[in-house]
């Protein structure tokens, strides 16, 4: 088992003494590259008000490769599929070592105030918004109330 | 997918000839300027640069060993000479005390296990001509207020190189079990693949051992050898450390800075980005693509649909990500210079060529005091005119100060062609399995026909020898 590397330190570190509104990464205690995240859902979007839980992962070659995160909570978004796997090109190809844990949480905070339906991974969702995007839109509202608003 | 704005989206895809006209080999140069250093520089600079230069070809198979799938090259060479080529790239790789240039080194410190798949001499060259950033020794933690002695002795602690653990990546070759493995009971294939990362791991070994006593061959000599740096020259490198904005360690302030957007990376992040492997245009690549099957498909019908992109900028995703590098005017120690033990910080001698020669008594050391001087007087003319910080927008590529990404890499394009052949060799291999079904469907076919018409020819024989007895009758 390797050491923990001076970035990640740092960056866990940064985390907590700078932390982002709206976001929350806290490693796990067995396993440092493990991170628990929630992303609070932007205002003025149909996740507002939704606090959602996320994991991500930091692999053996981060950072020349990118996080590995994903939805633990249920979400209705065109990028998102049924297993919470993200689609979102700085976490593929368009991944660079510059960046950090705290700005791919930006990203995908800002994916979902702005949902991309013409590059889907749900293609069933992205349809229902290409199509009927009122009615799309209601149903994350109430997807996000259902899964994502803690009683 | 989602994109994230203020990022360009994928880079354009490079054709074959577009690669850079730069070239790699640089053998042809002369390098008796480094005479200067005097035969106290255990490895002068001819011999080192002839010592560490491989053949273009060692790449291609350098690279096998990160990419074990990989497609075999229309001349396969031997397994001995694999093993060869990869044993001198694992030697290129040691951080030796007195292969230095201005108080680094010519090899990585060792803060990534993974992705040394580099031209070793070429970097190594680049770093001795001054056009890319030694290898300095990382500090993992550094703060301004820390006193001389302070950073002194942290500076005395340091290492040559990191400990295996103490490595950014985990280093799966150290961690193969070879002995739970029966060799008898492997097939063709299993076994060479064992036999392959059996040698991995012995040669990572190996590797640990030379690295070891290169650490205590330093921790010996560096007391008495002129090739270990003076305090001068440790307190004028270290003194203004820089953070890596990439691996986030210490390193001084002299960095590598992009061509495109002018920001720092230390030479050790430098060497790790590289193309990404060769792929479709538009490639998902894994999980959750509905439409990769269809791509891969559409792949093995034209292998050639396959591309390979620059690695892109960091910091501004400009494609063909190079960086130029400025040294410090005024610190030339190590191949090309002095001997980094007789490096004086320019404050503490008076400044006007009064450094106090009366302990010299070396004609050579006399010699390397007057080079060093030339350097003082060089760098006051010259501090401020270093590109680094005077340049305004970007460098193109083909600036012959900028060092790419397919410069220290160039077997990008045999990387490129060995997908494309074992894309095409895959489509082959599938097209002749569909044409001997079809072949053995129609020579089925023949058969049956054949029957056919023996059985027709049979029963008319059979008729016309009923007729006869017929007729007889």
């Amino acid at each position: 088992m390797s050491s923990l590397p001076k970035r990640i330190i740092k960056e866990t570190e940064r985390l907590v003494s700078d932390p982002v509104p709206g976001i929350t990464a806290v490693p796990s205690e067995e396993n440092l590259r493990y991170f628990n995240v929630t992303i609070e859902g932007p205002d003025q979007s149909p996740y507002e008000g939704g606090i959602f839980k996320l994991e991500l992962y930091l692999p053996d070659d981060y950072p020349m490769v990118a996080p590995k995160v994903r939805f633990l909570t249920k979400i209705y978004h065109p990028n998102i599929d049924k297993l919470g796997r993200i689609c979102l090109d700085v976490l593929k190809n368009n991944w660079s070592p510059a960046l950090q844990i705290r700005t791919i949480l930006l990203s995908i905070q800002a994916l979902l105030a702005a949902p991309n339906p013409n590059d889907p991974l749900a293609n069933d969702v992205a349809e229902a918004w290409l199509q009927h995007e009122t009615q799309a839109i209601e149903t994350a509202r109430e997807w996000t109330k259902k899964y994502a608003v803690l009683e | 997918m989602g994109q994230v704005r203020g990022r360009p989206g994928p880079s354009p895809s490079t054709t074959l000839n577009q690669q850079s006209s730069e070239d790699p080999s640089l053998t042809s140069k002369d390098h008796s300027s480094s005479s200067n250093s005097g035969d106290s520089v255990r490895n002068s600079r001819e011999s080192l640069v002839q010592g560490i230069r491989q053949p273009v070809s060692q790449s291609s198979s350098e690279s096998e060993r990160s990419r074990p799938s990989q497609a075999p090259q229309v001349k396969r060479s031997s397994r001995s000479e694999r093993e060869k080529l990869k044993e001198a790239h694992a030697r290129g790789l040691l951080v030796k005390y007195d292969e230095n240039v201005d108080g680094g080194y010519l090899a990585p410190y060792g803060t990534y296990n993974l992705n040394l798949d580099y031209q070793i001499s070429v970097v190594k060259e680049a770093i001795i001509e001054r056009k890319l950033a030694p290898f300095y020794t990382p500090l993992q933690d550094f703060d301004a207020s820390w006193t001389d002695e302070d950073l002194l002795a942290v500076l005395s602690n340091l290492k040559l190189h990191a400990l295996p653990h103490e490595a950014e990546d985990e280093d799966e070759d150290l961690e193969y079990d070879e002995a739970s493995v029966d060799e008898s009971l492997l097939s063709k294939k299993e076994l060479r693949r064992h036999l392959s990362k059996k040698f991995n791991k012995q040669l990572k070994l190996k590797k640990l051992e030379w690295q070891a006593a290169e650490e205590k061959r330093y921790l010996e000599e560096r007391a008495t050898s002129r090739q270990a740096a003076s305090d001068d020259l440790k307190l004028e490198l270290y003194r203004t450390s820089v953070e890596c904005p990439i691996c986030f360690l210490y390193y001084p302030r002299w960095l590598n800075y992009s061509r495109c957007c002018n920001h720092a990376i230390c030479t050790e992040c430098f060497v790790q980005i590289k193309r990404l492997e060769p792929h479709l245009p538009h490639d998902h690549d894994d999980e959750g693509d509905n439409n990769g099957e269809d791509q891969k498909a559409k792949a093995e019908q034209d292998p050639n649909l396959l591309i390979s992109e620059y690695a892109c900028c960091p910091y501004c995703a400009t494609p063909n990500f190079g960086v130029i590098y400025s040294p410090p005017a005024y610190i030339r120690t190590g191949l090309g210079g002095i001997p980094p033990a007789l490096f004086k910080s320019p404050l503490k001698s008076s400044g006007n060529g009064n450094i106090t020669t009366d302990a010299i008594t070396d004609e050579e050391d006399l010699n390397a005091f007057e080079v060093q001087e030339n350097y003082f007087r060089k760098a006051s003319m010259a501090s401020a005119m270093s590109i680094a910080t005077q340049r305004r927008g970007s460098l193109p590529a083909t600036h012959p100060q900028v060092i790419t990404t397919d410069f220290i890499r160039p077997d990008w394009e045999q990387n490129l062609n060995n997908a494309r052949a074992k894309l095409a060799k895959r489509a082959a291999a599938a097209s002749a399995i569909h044409a001997s079904n079809m072949l053995i469907q129609s020579n089925e076919n023949e058969i049956e026909q054949k029957m056919i018409q023996e059985a027709m020819r049979l029963s008319l024989l059979e008729e016309e020898s009923r007729k006869r007895r017929a007729s007889v009758k």
